[in-house]
């Protein structure tokens, strides 16, 4: 028989990475559906350490489910989450070492003073989703400590802890 | 003030004569002629069930609602057919901007599929008895949220009875906001009680200035200063608390917290922009309510009972250089959260960054 090579990891950033994300969000339908109706477009965008394009992707999501990733060009968004890719890794390794976002690298206090994250916005009612839908945006992240992914240099995040747990530090 | 039924219904013969037949089986069938209009509700997206949204029809709907309300006073059911007789039930506020709000009807719905029970969905267990100040910190804080929270649960008790009924989705959105608020009471004071600490001091400067919001002499008023207003700094306080928390059981005590209060705020935002596009004079009287009513904010967010455990919550301890810590991180946070407030002001037709005299910081 021939030998039957495991899919390459997915890469982060990139639509397949959220859309797999997305994916991992209708496994945990149960979960969601429990924090309740979650209606937000934002976006996310990723800046390159090399001065280079960002990433840019919308997110949309519809009571309990993400229907939709796209390019975050000529999308109107609640709120856009942008940071350098340093600090979007640094949450996206931890969620994966931990299983979920401690403190430290929780979405809130990322953003808290926009020091590693910053929340762009045109209206103050389309930010303040990112408040009243703040579980299930992180919840939202916390499943990339289910993917398979890698880096644009080639490293991973680092394998899960073995106490890996969903503990706040 | 007593009202009474202009009968006895227990010495109504015509009544009772009535009663006695339709038990024979002789119905009158007056209901079954009445000529409401002819609906047929059905949800337009089944995973959210049938929502007020989808009822919004014909008569039945909220878009019927008009901006005065003149025939209406009972308890009669919007869009049913009116009889004579019905009682007044004395509601003073009658005007449909006085309360309304675009996103009203959607942020009900928000509610009940957003809501959490402290006793089941906080993982107390997680709590342990940890540090001693940082803990102390911790059940002063949540007694002063205790104290917040209540006046937050009465603001809407206060008015809801007074709404005319017609606007009942937005009745029921107040009553949303009381259990929110019960639940933020609930949250807060078991979270205090697991510290080992009990319930700290009461503050008397948080507590008279929330007494002024809740003395506000109109609606409008009352949702500017409470859920605009007090609602802003209340949602960076929870923001803040998830922030610090050192556990994930105060981490999502206080995200789920600020979830519900960003309720409140969306509400206020959302209300203030209807009022004021409908009644554009009254952005000078609620501007000047402003300028007598923000100085609550310092007795809230100034008093000690709550300042000061955030800035030891910061701090990690009340070591002299972890202090200064603490104590930048409490600056930055109330200029965060002056500036959110802002600009929500501003949004709704209100800006107050040349106006306000709020203290500005040096961050």
């Amino acid at each position: 028989m021939p030998a039957v090579s495991a899919p390459p990891p997915l890469r982060f950033p990139s639509r397949d990475f959220f859309e797999a994300l997305r994916e991992a969000m209708r496994a945990e339908r149960e979960r969601f559906s429990r924090l309740g109706f979650f209606d937000t477009t934002f976006g996310v965008r990723i800046s390159s350490d090399d001065g280079g394009e960002p990433a840019e992707f919308a997110l949309r999501f519809e009571v309990f489910d993400c229907v939709g990733v796209e390019s975050l060009a000529g999308v109107e968004t609640d709120f856009v989450v942008e940071g350098p890719f340093a600090a979007w890794r640094e949450m996206l390794d931890t969620i994966h070492a931990l299983g979920a976002a401690d403190t430290a690298h929780s979405l809130n206090t990322l953003t808290h003073f926009g020091e590693q994250l910053r929340v762009r916005y045109d209206d103050p009612d389309g930010h303040d989703k990112l408040y009243r839908f703040a579980e299930s945006i992180q919840e939202f992240f916390d499943l990339s400590a289910r993917l398979d992914f890698a880096y644009p240099d080639g490293s991973r995040p680092p394998a899960a802890r073995a106490e890996r747990q969903r503990s706040a530090r | 003030m007593a009202y009474y039924a202009e009968k006895n219904f227990f010495e109504d013969q015509q009544l009772i004569e009535l009663v006695t037949n339709i038990l024979s089986g002789n119905l009158t069938l007056e209901w079954y002629t009445a000529e409401g209009g002819r609906v047929r509700a059905r949800p337009s997206d089944l995973r959210r069930g049938l929502t007020y949204e989808d009822c919004n029809l014909g008569p039945y709907g909220y878009d019927a609602i008009p901006e005065f309300v003149r025939n209406r006073y009972s308890m009669a059911a919007r869009g049913s057919v009116l009889v004579s007789k019905l009682p007044d039930l004395g509601y003073t506020i009658n005007r449909r901007s006085d309360v309304w709000s675009d996103n009203v009807v959607a942020l009900y719905e928000e509610a009940k599929a957003r809501r959490w029970a402290p006793a089941v969905d906080v993982p107390w267990a997680e709590l342990t008895a940890g540090d001693s100040v940082r803990e102390a910190a911790m059940a002063q804080l949540c007694t002063f949220l205790e104290e917040v929270a209540l006046v937050a649960m009465e603001m809407p008790s206060k008015w809801v009875f007074s709404i005319n009924q017609e606007f009942l989705e937005l009745k029921s959105f107040l009553c949303a906001q009381m259990i929110d608020e019960a639940r933020h009471v609930e949250a807060w004071r078991k979270r205090a009680l697991t510290s080992g600490h009990g319930l700290g001091r009461a503050s008397v400067s948080a507590e008279q200035a929330l007494k002024e919001l809740l003395s506000a002499e109109t609606y409008p008023e009352a949702s500017l200063g409470t859920n605009l207003l007090l609602g802003s700094f209340v949602l960076a306080m929870c923001r803040a608390i998830a922030a610090l928390a050192e556990t994930r059981a105060d981490r999502l005590l206080a995200t789920l917290a600020m979830q519900d209060v960003a309720r409140s705020v969306a509400y206020g935002v959302g209300h203030m922009r209807y009022h004021l596009a409908h009644q554009p004079g009254k952005a000078v009287a609620l501007a000047e309510y402003l300028d007598r009513t923000e100085h609550v904010v310092l007795g809230i967010a100034g008093s000690p009972e709550f300042l000061e455990p955030v800035v030891i919550l910061a701090a990690g301890s009340v070591d002299r250089d972890r202090l200064a810590a603490g104590s930048r991180f409490a600056r930055r946070w109330y200029t965060s959260a002056v500036e959110e407030y802002f600009e929500r002001a501003a949004a709704v037709g209100l800006p107050r960054r040349e106006r306000s005299r709020l203290p500005r910081l040096d961050v």
